[in-house]
């Protein structure tokens, strides 16, 4: 095989790689999330895999008999939505200043049932004050 | 000499940072923070050994070289 | 024993490099600053020092990869030799600092985020940048000293260089997951640092620029003198004929 052949095999390999990213990367949605007015609105769809993005609201968080089941509400100031999940929470998911994006999709009771929490952490960040007691 | 007295350094730092952080605070997530830096040390590391590598090399022909040069 | 003393070796000795080891001893004040002075952020606590590391990487990628753009194009005006080489050193210091900042960003957002990685925009684009420029690393490899190599690898680094905006722009253009900038010209006031947060960023930025020049500095030497062995050769070569 030619040098020059190698290259361009080569070359299409990445092409065709990079290709596929952009395509998984855009596919279902040409955002990477949705507010929860958007996904409120298609509840009705329930096969599609979606992210949401909202803010905790820390009142309706109640947790399951087994203390691995969760139910809790998240809204975006307009809409409120309804969303279980069963695991682990992130350590900030309570933190009043993170936002949550959801991972999962709607059942038929249009909860949203989450696959996988991601915390989107304040992007402010706040020095400690010294503590005089350590 | 240099080496050591860097490596000593290096050292203090490390530990004075895992002191003072055990004595404060939730320890969990000291891992991940320890690993990233760990990352970018050995990153360098094992550039800076890439670098040495090629310069010896380079040593090794221009010496065959000469010695080529001689003969001829 | 031989073993250590293999792998020690090569360090000791690029240790004796004077620039080096300034870069190194500035390397341990950064730590000392990061560790010791800077304060605890807090929502997130002693991960936020993470911050510190990240960014600074990714400043100097995006600056080494500003240069490969800048050779490559006086490569196509001049067709010098030199602009190659730094165009290639350039290049390759900066995959080594596009790892670091992926890597740590990797590490950062297991902790913090919940997941190791997601498809946001700006973690999909940064993917991109460092998929490109081994591509450019690659063709050099596999092309040795030709010309046309040399010339598929300048269209590289230039038409490359155009994901570099979008990187940086990404966190502003589209909804993602990443932080937005709290430094430079596309910061919100909102979000800026805390004064000892951003003194400590700052010299992060300093040091790992000053660690990048001497990276490329030693490389660009290496490759000159490369190019140098292989004239003579082919000289001797040529008069042997």
């Amino acid at each position: 095989m030619t040098t020059r052949r190698k290259y361009f095999i080569f070359i299409a390999l990445v092409v065709a790689v990079l290709s596929y990213f952009t395509y998984d990367a855009m596919k279902g949605a040409a955002v990477y999330y949705l507010t929860v007015t958007e996904a409120v609105g298609q509840s009705s769809d329930q096969d599609t895999v979606i992210r949401v993005n909202g803010k905790l609201v820390q009142a309706s968080f109640v947790r399951g008999g087994d203390r691995i089941e969760s139910h809790f509400d998240v809204t975006d100031d307009i809409s409120i939505m309804t969303a279980h999940f069963s695991g682990v929470l992130p350590d900030l998911f309570f933190n009043e200043n993170s936002q949550l994006v959801l991972e999962g999709s709607f059942d038929e009771e249009s909860v949203f049932q989450v696959q996988n929490i991601l915390v989107k952490c304040p992007s402010k960040y706040v020095a400690e004050e010294e503590k005089s007691s350590a | 000499m240099k080496k050591i007295l860097l490596s000593l350094l290096c050292l203090t730092t490390l530990c004075s940072l895992a002191a003072n952080s055990v004595t404060s605070q939730s320890t969990n997530n000291l891992i991940f923070l320890f690993s990233a830096y760990l990352v970018l040390w050995l990153g360098f590391f094992v550039y800076v050994i890439f670098l040495k590598t090629k310069q010896k090399d380079l040593q090794s022909e221009i010496e065959q070289l000469q010695v080529t040069l001689d003969k001829s | 024993m031989t073993l250590i003393k293999k792998l020690c070796m090569p360090i000791c000795s690029a240790i004796g490099n004077f620039w080096l080891l300034l870069a190194g001893v500035l390397l341990v004040a950064d730590l000392w600053v990061i560790f010791l002075w800077a304060p605890r952020d807090t929502a997130l606590g002693d991960i936020q020092r993470i911050l510190y590391l990240h960014v600074p990487a990714a400043w100097v990628s995006f600056f080494a990869f500003f240069i490969v753009f800048c050779m490559c194009t006086w490569y196509f005006i001049k067709r010098s030799d030199k602009a190659d080489r730094i165009a290639h050193a350039s290049a390759e210091v900066g995959i080594l600092f596009t790892t670091i900042f992926l890597l740590s960003g990797i590490i950062w957002a297991k902790p913090v985020w919940g997941v190791w990685w997601t498809w946001d925009p700006r973690l999909t684009t940064t993917l991109i940048m460092w998929l490109i420029y081994s591509a450019y690393l690659m063709v050099r490899a596999y092309a040795g000293s030709d010309k046309r190599a040399e010339r598929w690898s300048a269209v590289i680094g230039i038409l490359g260089f155009f994901n570099i905006p979008i990187v940086y722009a990404s966190t502003i253009w589209w909804r993602t997951i990443h932080p937005q900038q709290m430094v430079g010209p596309a910061s919100d006031p909102s979000n800026a640092l805390p004064d000892p947060m951003r003194i400590t960023l700052y010299f992060s930025v300093l040091v790992f620029t000053v660690l990048f020049f001497v990276l490329l500095n030693i490389r660009y030497n290496i490759l000159s003198a490369e190019r140098k062995i292989a004239i003579i050769v082919d000289q001797s070569n040529h008069e042997r004929v």
